[in-house]
């Protein structure tokens, strides 16, 4: 080696440093390609980009009397007519945006802009919208009447932001502030019924280094709710839910309802859940429950009344626990049919299960088995 | 030579004692479980698919209850069946597998079982609760639903890296709430096996779906009515006969999972690891002691039972190999168990060499500190995941994952000699110049072999993302902190090399080299998880933290000017604070206080 | 001794002290590079620290995000402490190292480690990727680059071939003016955005003087406008740049109108690619990934993402494709699935992801003309390694021995 090899050096660094740090102005391209259909017909699924997961998720809704619909265009998904027979019709358009801004402050804000209105910081959201729960989700609901401007007459807007997992979902209709007025209560009653659905999420796998643990590709449950992995199995049994009382999606198979009383600050629940065989004898039962609402338990069921009532045509037993001074109370329903015996159970606020005593009973009499059903 | 006295024939004996003890110790994991009034060691042996494995109901009500819980069994009350998560009066302790019982055949008692844990005071504020308590009801939980499912709500809608330690904490409550309540759909659970060929598992709903329209048998579904029945009934004959029947079926059906699923249970019941620490713990105390009172009876001690510990050890590491029918290490958790294995055996390789308890000492401690890291880790459930797709291939767990795990393994050993020399050298007079030559020797050992071990590692990583994805390197977090081990070692040789450190210098960089291989190993998998928001409080970023912030003092004990450590000052090595470039004359001082060899 | 002068100057670029002092500034730069990529992705920090020259490191990367530290230092970046290390390590080969069969073994890991950095440089430079993404049944023969997008006008009047004429992202600048012969149009640049929302708007709102008027094409029968985003970190998988430009249409000075267009619309087929009117010949415009088209095709017939019972967590994913190449008089079946990919004409393709509802694949698409370096690089210091350890270890068993 020696100098023979450090005179060969020297060229070659100077070469490498010219390839670094040369650089070429990226030109146009040139070339002919097959020729490709154009986008009629949109094929099965739409293939988003693989690093995106979006667009199979679409809304329904329960279409209130009187409103026709008519199918989407472009960008929009569809456009509800609330006086479908009127003309100038009174829209309300329902345009999903994937990867909008996940802010509504930005979407009300523009919407302001549009009736002329200035925009509005975060402190003052409350104003003018309000958040309320459909079915698990935080719903934006907007009501803002804007100004006259720039010759345009005085409008009113009603909006309603919905996230769903993979787009966000807008509702707006916006005409004058009379004819809007009418529809304030239906539309909130419309926002009510809307559901988000989709198909399986696919997830980009991940390109870099595969890690020492097996971390898993995204969570295999959703832990967004407190329920379980799957759906209810078999639903043998039918009710109607009282007026007051909010359903819930069932968490898991052993509960077959779930809902909820609200009445100001009081609340309840009530479940309807089954266990397969004849459960273990009362009185270990009623110690149980009377230990879930804080009770110490009793000797036997001398204090205990148990009241008989028929459902279905079958003898079922309905039991009320509880005590002075105890913040909770139950009632509970036990039904024992030939596989399964079913519990109905109403557990809350002493005052209000109090109250809801014969809404209760009522609706555990209204219940009905499936024939065949077990 | 005089007759040996009573103490020194007591001392010989006490190597042959110590083993003993050691290998009752450990054989006391091949015992097995004792049943009460139910079959609950059959009960254990029944299979389930979970997560992807077929494993035994035994391993799933442990894994459940560990998630939910943090702890593998509860409490029960034995007068009114309540029951608590920690020990409380009254209350005697019950397996995992009664809770899942009572789960499975009777939710609405396992609902009023104070065993889920929170620890945000803010979740606790919801429920109403006590924030001095830390253990919940699930009936407590449900009665405040509303509010946490939309608590829960708002909490997804903030992109992960974002949230902040409510948030966190409540998404991390529900997925323990979604465990739990998986593990109450009993009719949804895949506990029917296959019955022939090309159908897959499935849910008693579904056997019993197809048993209404073709007609057939549904062993499972009988059985499993039955145990609950027997369970609820409180009638052992019953649910040991259901049990019973069930078995022999599944004994025709499944034979060979039946074998691996027996051996699982053992291997859940042996509780091999724990016992493992146990016995490391041990050995550092034998070794430990024979540097204060020299007696080659301890050293031989130490040595016997660290045999007995490393086969235990590996048995647990083989066990876990059959049992999931993969190379050893497919995840952190079983990444730690390694660690701790490979700096065994390095460790007990270097004691036959040098047979002066240092050895035993860094194989014990590497040990005792690897396998506690695995413990913690173990409680996020099942520690035998299925790994994913692109993971999925034995040959390059084998070699690849094998490979780099002993790199991170014995560069922690050559740390833990860092540390040993600094800490006797300057709290002790132990420090002799042969023992600084021979622990230097150990340390530039190791360095070498950490070197070879974690750049033949990281190269196979390379070639493995080559053949999956065409990429050698992909500059990404792990595979850089791959590549900093191998730059480290590299860089201690090539200082020592160049005479720019000499042993003292030697010691403190491999200490600084448990650093650099913590983070390759722990610190890239917490990257985004602390930084956006506050999650500093993340107990593992703390415990990280912790354990850099000790290595950085033992650094700084170790930069300390070489005047002032005891071992120098003892055998006056050092005239005069110097840098430790000029290398002393050698020393005519007493040898160090071991006998050689 | 004429090499005497030219030694002296070498001989501290071979010293051992730079090697260890650059060994300590890659760790550092390595280290840094790994907490940067948190906020800027990978491939930006690739280009930042590791391709690049130099690099100003922020503290703040290394700090929770919300504290805000302001500063950094500058520091040598991976070219130039790699090529350092080049120089350092054939510069020791040159002046100090001697050649006789114990070092035979360090002299192999040096080589080997020579191979490597030049590997890596060959990638880097040379290295491309880009993906095709195939539903079951279709018939794919081109690979998109995701990361760059163009502005493409295609001429569909012959009825055998379009003529494509792609503008590279690089020229669209905001009010630039792109003029070329092979374009039968010129293109005024009015706004590009990196990364952009659409969204509908009323046919009478009031636009913003930032936003231009967009009166022919989609914006017009979507009712689409688009705002300028900040860009996406590159982090978070669900979140990807999706640029969106207003092009002016002018031919023979006049303006025949401002088009929107944007990656978006390529995305969904609803929409694709936009007609351009100019006098009686209509062209077709879009903004959307680079594509390399090949002389061969791909045929997805079908698609399995295996996954573990009761999971979602995936057990193996495979696509059965067809491989038609008139030129080579290639038509055959192949399977590939993770870690087994198809190599075929200097390329690879490698099972990389799927689409939604597992109807159809995407295969990562690898033209690395250095990929054997690596390999050879690593055999090679491997065996020098194994050589020098292993020397050491029977050396030292066997005085351990003796001893």
């Amino acid at each position: 080696m020696g100098s023979h090899g450090l005179q060969s050096i020297l060229p070659a660094t100077a070469t490498l440093v010219l390839i670094l740090t040369g650089c070429s102005q990226d030109d146009i391209r040139t070339y002919s390609a097959p020729k490709e259909a154009p986008a009629a017909g949109a094929p099965a699924g739409e293939p988003m980009p693989a690093t995106e997961a979006t667009a199979t998720e679409t809304v329904r809704w329960e279409l209130p009397k009187g409103w026709a619909e008519r199918p989407g265009e472009g960008m929009r998904f569809a456009t509800l007519l609330l006086e479908p027979e009127s003309n100038p019709p009174l829209e309300l358009r329902v345009t999903p945006l994937a990867l909008a801004a996940r802010d509504p402050l930005a979407n009300i804000n523009r919407w302001r802009e549009q009736i002329g209105l200035g925009p509005i910081g975060p402190a003052d959201l409350d104003r003018v919208a309000r958040s309320v729960d459909i079915a698990g989700r935080t719903v934006h609901l907007v009501d803002m009447t804007g100004v006259a401007h720039a010759n345009q007459p005085v409008r009113r807007i009603l909006a309603a932001i919905l996230p769903g997992d993979q787009q966000v979902w807008f509702f707006l209709v916006m005409d004058e502030p009379e004819r809007i007025g009418q529809y304030a209560a239906a539309f909130e009653a419309f926002m009510r019924t809307v559901r988000v659905e989709h198909a399986v999420v696919a997830s980009e796998l991940p390109l870099g280094h595969p890690p020492l643990e097996a971390g898993g590709a995204g969570p295999a449950t959703d832990p967004g709710s407190m329920a379980g992995a799957s759906a209810p199995g078999d639903n043998p049994l039918h009710w109607t839910t009282p007026s007051g009382w909010v359903e819930s999606q069932a968490t898991n198979p052993s509960r077959l309802a779930s809902m909820s009383v609200v009445d100001g600050a009081y609340r309840a629940e009530v479940t309807i859940t089954r266990f397969p065989g004849a459960v273990g004898g009362m009185l270990a039962n009623v110690n149980r429950w009377r230990g879930q609402i804080g009770l110490q338990p009793v000797a036997d069921l001398a204090q205990q009344p148990i009241e008989g009532i028929e459902i279905d045509g079958v003898s079922a037993q309905l039991l009320e626990i509880h005590a002075a001074g105890a913040a909770q109370r139950l009632l509970i329903v036990l039904i024992p049919r030939e596989d399964f015996t079913y519990f109905v159970k109403m557990t809350g606020d002493e005052a209000l299960v109090a109250k809801q005593h014969n809404t209760f009973v009522q609706f555990a009499r209204g219940i009905h088995f499936d024939h065949g059903a077990s | 030579m005089n007759t040996p006295s009573r103490s020194a024939r007591l001392l010989r004996t006490l190597p042959w004692l110590a083993l003993a003890l050691a290998l009752l110790y450990a054989g006391a994991a091949l015992l097995p479980a004792r049943d009460g009034r139910f079959a609950l060691s059959q009960f254990a042996r029944l299979p389930i698919v979970d997560l992807g494995r077929p494993k035994p109901l035994d391993t799933f009500a442990r894994s459940t209850l560990l998630i939910v819980s943090n702890k593998q069994s509860f409490y029960l009350a034995e007068t009114d069946g309540t029951a608590e998560r920690s020990e409380a009066k009254g209350h005697a302790e019950r397996s995992a597998l009664e809770w899942l019982l009572d789960v499975m055949a009777r939710p609405e008692v396992a609902r009023g079982y104070r065993i889920v844990r929170i620890d945000h005071p803010d979740i606790k504020a919801v429920l109403g609760a006590d924030p001095e308590r830390k253990y919940f009801s699930l009936d407590e939980i449900v009665l405040r639903r509303a509010e946490i499912e939309a608590q829960i709500q708002r909490a997804n809608e903030v992109p992960a890296g974002d949230r902040n330690s409510y948030q966190r904490a409540i998404l991390e409550l529900a997925q323990h709430l979604s465990v739990y309540f998986h593990a109450e759909s009993v009719a949804e659970l895949l506990l029917v096996p296959p019955t022939a060929a090309g159908t897959e598992w499935t849910t008693i709903t579904a056997e019993r779906h197809q048993v209404d329209e073709h007609g057939g048998d549904s062993p499972a579904t009988d059985a499993y009515l039955q145990v609950m029945q027997g369970w609820r009934d409180d009638d052992p004959a019953v649910f040991a006969s259901a049990v019973a029947q069930y078995q022999q079926w599944l004994g025709t059906a499944q034979p060979r999972l039946m074998r691996k699923i027996d051996m699982e249970v053992r291997f859940n019941h042996a509780a091999i690891f724990l016992r493992a620490i146990g016995l490391y713990v041990i050995v550092f105390l034998l070794a430990a002691l024979s540097w204060l009172r020299m007696t080659p009876a301890l050293v031989k001690s130490a040595l016997w039972v660290l045999c007995v510990a490393l086969v235990l050890h590996t048995l647990g590491l083989v066990a876990r190999t059959v049992i999931q029918g993969r190379p050893p290490v497919t995840n952190l958790y079983s990444s730690a168990i390694f660690v701790g294995w490979g700096a065994a055996v390095l460790g007990l390789v270097l004691e036959r060499f040098y047979r002066n308890g240092i050895g035993a000492v860094t194989a014990a401690g590497t040990g005792f500190l690897t396998l506690l890291v695995a413990h913690n880790l173990s409680l996020d459930g099942d520690t035998m995941t299925m790994m994913q797709a692109v993971l999925d291939t034995n040959f390059w767990l084998a070699t690849h994952v094998v490979v780099i795990t002993l790199g991170y393994a014995s560069t922690f050993l050559a740390g833990f000699l860092g540390i040993l020399y600094i800490l006797r050298g300057v709290f002790t007079r132990g420090l002799g110049a042969q023992e600084q030559t021979s622990l230097t020797r150990m340390i530039y050992g190791i360095v070498c072999f950490a070197t070879l071990f974690s750049f033949v590692g990281t190269i196979l990583g390379g070639i493995w993302a080559d053949q999956s994805w065409g990429r050698f390197w992909g500059w990404d977090p792990k595979e850089n902190g791959a590549l900093l081990i191998v730059l480290w070692n590299a860089l201690v040789l090539h200082a020592r090399w160049g005479g720019m450190i000499r042993q003292r210098g030697l010691a403190v960089m491999a200490v600084a080299g448990n650093i650099v291989t913590s983070w390759s190993w722990f610190g890239t998998n917490m990257l985004g998880v602390g930084l956006h928001a506050y999650g500093f409080i993340d107990s593992a970023i703390f415990w990280m933290f912790t354990f850099v912030g000790t290595q950085l003092g033992l650094i700084g004990l170790g930069l300390l000017p070489l005047h002032r450590w005891r071992s120098m000052q003892a055998t006056s090595q050092v005239r005069a604070p110097r840098s430790v470039k000029q290398p002393t004359a050698p020393p005519l001082a007493p040898p160090a206080p071991e006998s050689p060899r | 001794m004429s090499g005497s002068p030219i030694r002296a100057l070498i001989k501290p670029l071979a010293s051992l002290r730079l090697t260890v002092a650059l060994l300590a500034c890659s760790i550092f730069l390595i280290f840094a590079g790994t907490w940067a990529q948190i906020d800027m992705g990978i491939w930006t920090t690739l280009g930042t620290y590791f391709r690049a020259f130099f690099v100003w490191i922020p503290f703040r990367i290394f700090l929770p995000r919300h504290w805000d530290v302001p500063g950094g230092i500058p520091f040598p970046g991976g070219w130039v402490i790699g090529g350092l290390l080049m120089i350092n390590l054939v510069t020791a080969h040159a002046v100090r190292f001697r050649y006789n069969r114990k070092r035979a073994g360090i002299l192999l890991i040096h080589f080997g480690l020579i191979l490597l950095l030049v590997g890596e440089l060959v990638t880097g430079l040379k290295a491309h990727e880009s993906r095709m993404s195939i539903d079951e049944g279709q018939t794919v023969d081109f690979a998109e680059d995701t990361r760059s997008v163009e502005l493409v006008i295609i001429d569909p009047s012959d009825p055998a071939r379009d003529w494509v004429v792609a503008i590279p992202e690089s020229r669209l600048h905001q009010g630039k003016l792109i003029h070329d012969t092979r374009l039968p149009f010129d293109v005024q640049v009015e706004a590009y955005f990196h990364n952009a929302e659409l969204f509908e708007g009323a046919q009478d709102v009031a636009t913003s003087a930032a936003t231009p008027v967009a009166n022919s094409g989609f914006a017009v029968e979507l009712g689409a406008h688009a705002r300028p985003r900040p860009p996406s970190s590159g982090v978070d998988q669900d979140e990807i740049d999706l640029p969106a430009a207003y092009v002016s249409v002018l031919k023979d000075g006049r303006n025949l109108g401002t088009y929107l267009a944007a990656l978006y619309f390529t995305l969904v087929p609803r929409f694709g690619l936009q007609d351009v009117q100019v006098g009686d010949k209509t062209y077709r415009m879009a903004l959307r990934y680079v594509r390399h088209y090949k002389p061969y095709s791909i045929s997805l017939l079908d698609f399995k993402h295996d996954r573990y019972l009761g999971t979602e967590t995936p057990r193996n994913f495979s696509s059965h494709i067809r491989l038609v190449d008139p030129t080579h008089n290639e038509n055959r079946e192949v399977l590939i699935y993770m870690n087994n990919p198809l190599r075929y004409r200097g390329e690879t393709f490698y099972q990389a992801s799927f689409k939604q509802g597992d109807g159809g694949t995407v295969l990562q698409v690898v033209r690395n003309p250095g990929w054997l370096l690596p390999y050879v690089a690593c055999t090679v210091g491997a065996l020098g390694m194994m050589l020098q350890f292993g020397t050491h270890l029977l050396r030292f068993i066997r005085r351990t021995r003796t001893a």
